[in-house]
Order: structure tokens, then C-alpha cells, then sequence
């Protein structure tokens, strides 16, 4: 008995096996148009979520603000081959010293952090570190896991709670990604600025500060607040950097550089 | 692509409820709204448990409804546990993950129904054998009163 049950149970095995290898071939994935449903799903997450930021910053719109940053950031896009009309990067005025990737491929810089920046390369440093968390699909993956698809679904088809989606807002700008999460957006982000020309040592400096300040001013700097230890992502970068052959880098001029942060300053 | 086979002594009524009850044990798992894979196992195993000293038909349906489980599970845990990854972990929804759901749905569905209709058929005191874990239960069931 224990060998016809054998027999039957290895039958079953390749007749699920031969089954599974079947319906591979009719790739229920693309049927299902998961892809263009996520992407939807995402884009609409990110219009919510940008209306709930809007409403609490002002949004700085200043043509000669956005054409600097485009400067700043246009090798990164296209060096990486990134597409650069599939991101929108957004301007908030806050004091807060922070910069997150939002779902629909949206990042929303706050004044704050570009006032506490010292150099282009460490703006850049941070925009190629929102582009890594997008580009590596992390924003949907945090927001799935902590937050759960049914409420983001819930939220998207109109049946949510606006406190509920507030505290969702205050998880993704939070930016309390793992440390694994983060360690590859960095990698990913030194890798960007090497492809473009920046020095990467910009994103390795603004880490060192923040490294050093954060017991300072541990509220204003929320862009770290809960990011793993600065100091050693910034060694960890370091060692990285000496392993990566580099060239020459991009120079900026000084002078653009404090006019754009003079403009920020007094809008 | 069950049989039904006569078994050799009578069954009565309260045999008939308690083998029928071990075939509904899984679908009451299912019905309060456990979904996790190893709670219907845990329901039948339990049942089995406090059944295995009954009557020959009572355990071997007792048995043959665990067993059932058990090879459910081994498909739905794995089904379960790629879920977790892809929720989860850095794991990714692909077509390999879709055609094995698609797989365990369809196992799941025909072990349902097969399910139903053993609990029909063994509430009525007849004996209802399924593939695979039929012979199975048979080489691990013995019936004590014919060995005596």
C-alpha cells in the first residue's frame, strides 16, 4: 500500500509539476497587467501624498530655483540613463532639514536641507540618493510592508481616513528605511555621481556633518534622524570610493551656487 | 478519480457523524476565517488526536482527512512563504509566483470539493478513499478487531 501511495504521490508531483510549467507559458503576470496596475496604484499614492504635503509647506516655484537644479541634477539623469520626465522633484519651504522619495516617482526637497547643504555636490548627493530609493522601487516596497497594501488600495479608491493618511506621511518622510535599504541607495548614489562626474565626496562630507551635528540639533535634522549611523555610512562610501576608478570631476561655479541658496533665502 | 470501497463492518450513526466531522474540521479552519495555511492542519490534527482511539472507520477518516491536509500544506506553505517574501523581503511579484498560485488554487479547489463530498458520503456510512493519501492511511491504519 505505502508504494502505490508512493507511486501516486510522485505522480501528482509531475502531473502539478507538468501543470505549473504550463500555465508559466501563459504568463498570468502580464495578463493581469500587474505592472500597469501598480503603476497606477503608485500614482495616485503620490498625488495624495503630495496634496498632504502641499498643504502643510509652501511650494517654491521660482523658475531660476528649478532651472539650477535642473543644472545640477541633468548629468545624473542622463549618464545613468534615468528617465528624467518620469520624476518630479518638488520644492517645499520648511526649515526642516529633510528629503524624501514619495510613491509615483516623486521627491520632495525642503528648503531646510538645501540651506544646510555647502556644496552642490552634496545637494546632488542627496537628490541621487531619492533617485536611488525610486529607481530601486523602495518607497512602494516600505509602504506595502509597514503600511499594508489593503489600506494603500483603500486609500487610492477614496475610502480612507485623512488622519490615517497623515500618519502614512509622516512614515515616508520619516525616511526610516532598513539599513540594507539604505547602504544600497547610497552605493547607488556614489555610483550615479562617479557616472555623471560629481565627486561623490560631496554625499560623503554631508554624512560627516551630519554625523557631527545630529546630537546638535536633533529635531531639525530629520534627513538622517533615523537613517543608521552617519559616520559609518560615510566611512562605508569612503572605502567604496577608493575601490571605484574616478576621473576628473565637474567643477561648479561658487558664485551660482550662493545665488541659488541667496533666491532660496529670500524668495 | 476516488473509489469508493465497501468497508467490512457495519458503521453506525455516531461513527458516521464522528468520520464525517474530521473531513468538516478543515472546512470550519477555512469558514472562521483562518487563512494560514497551517490552521486547518492543526484543526484536523487535533480532531485526529482525540479520535485515534475510536472505531476502525472513525480513525481511518480521522486520518485520511489529516493526511489530506498534510499534503495540502506541503503546496500551500510554500505558496504562503513566497507571498511573505515578496511582501516582505526584496522578493518580486513574477509569472513563476502566478502560475504557482494558480497550481495550489486548483489543488485547493479540488480538495474542497473532494472534502464536501466525503463528508457527505461517510456521514451517510459509506466508505470514500481518495488517491494518494487513501493508500497511504491504509498502510498506517490497521484495523485492530480484524488482527485479533
Amino acid at each position: 500500500m505505502f508504494k502505490k501511495f508512493l507511486l501516486q504521490f510522485f505522480l501528482f508531483l509531475l502531473i502539478a509539476g507538468l501543470l505549473w510549467l504550463g500555465i508559466r507559458q501563459i504568463n498570468l503576470y502580464k495578463a493581469a497587467r500587474i505592472d500597469e496596475r501598480i503603476e497606477k496604484l503608485e500614482e495616485r499614492l503620490g498625488d495624495l501624498f503630495l496634496n498632504i504635503f502641499a498643504q502643510q509647506h509652501r511650494q517654491i516655484t521660482e523658475p531660476e530655483v528649478h532651472e539650477y537644479l535642473e543644472y545640477l541634477t541633468s548629468e545624473i539623469f542622463q549618464k545613468n540613463n534615468i528617465d528624467r520626465e518620469s520624476i518630479d522633484i518638488y520644492l517645499l519651504r520648511s526649515k526642516t532639514v529633510n528629503a524624501f522619495a514619495l510613491p509615483g516617482r516623486n521627491i520632495i526637497l525642503l528648503s531646510g536641507l538645501i540651506d544646510y547643504t555647502e556644496t552642490p555636490e552634496q545637494l546632488i548627493g542627496v537628490i541621487a540618493h531619492e533617485i536611488a530609493h525610486l529607481e530601486a522601487d523602495h518607497v512602494m516596497k516600505k509602504l506595502s510592508r509597514e503600511v499594508g497594501i489593503a489600506v494603500l488600495l483603500a486609500a487610492v479608491s477614496g475610502n480612507y481616513n485623512m488622519e490615517l493618511l497623515r500618519e502614512v506621511a509622516k512614515l515616508i518622510a520619516s525616511n526610516s528605511y532598513s539599513r540594507a535599504i539604505e547602504t544600497e541607495a547610497d552605493l547607488m548614489a556614489m555610483e550615479y555621481m562617479i557616472n555623471a562626474g560629481i565627486n561623490p565626496r560631496g554625499l560623503i562630507d554631508l554624512f560627516k556633518r551630519f554625523g557631527e551635528d545630529f546630537d546638535i540639533l536633533p529635531s531639525e535634522l530629520q534627513w538622517l534622524g533615523t537613517h543608521p549611523a552617519s559616520e559609518d555610512r560615510a566611512n562605508q562610501l569612503k572605502k567604496k570610493l577608493e575601490e571605484l576608478a574616478h576621473t576628473d570631476f565637474k567643477v561648479f561655479d561658487a558664485e551660482e551656487w550662493e545665488q541659488f541658496k541667496e533666491r532660496l533665502e529670500n524668495p | 478519480m476516488n473509489e469508493t470501497k465497501p468497508f467490512n463492518q457495519p458503521v453506525d450513526e455516531y461513527q458516521a457523524e464522528k468520520a464525517s466531522n474530521s473531513y468538516l474540521m478543515s472546512m470550519v479552519a477555512i469558514m472562521v476565517g483562518v487563512g494560514l495555511p497551517i490552521f486547518n492542519l492543526i484543526a484536523t490534527f487535533i480532531f485526529y488526536m482525540a479520535n485515534r482511539k475510536e472505531a476502525y472507520f472513525v480513525r481511518w477518516h480521522c486520518t485520511q482527512a489529516l493526511f489530506s491536509q498534510v499534503i495540502l500544506f506541503l503546496f500551500n506553505a510554500p505558496a504562503f512563504v513566497w507571498l511573505f517574501t515578496i511582501i516582505f523581503r526584496d522578493n518580486e511579484f513574477n509569472n513563476n509566483f502566478f502560475a504557482y498560485i494558480a497550481v495550489v488554487l486548483l489543488i485547493n479547489l479540488i480538495e474542497f470539493i473532494a472534502t464536501i463530498y466525503t463528508a457527505i458520503r461517510t456521514r451517510k456510512g459509506l466508505h470514500f478513499e481518495w488517491i494518494i493519501v487513501g493508500p497511504l492511511t491504509h498502510s498506517v491504519v490497521k484495523n485492530k478487531e480484524e488482527v485479533i
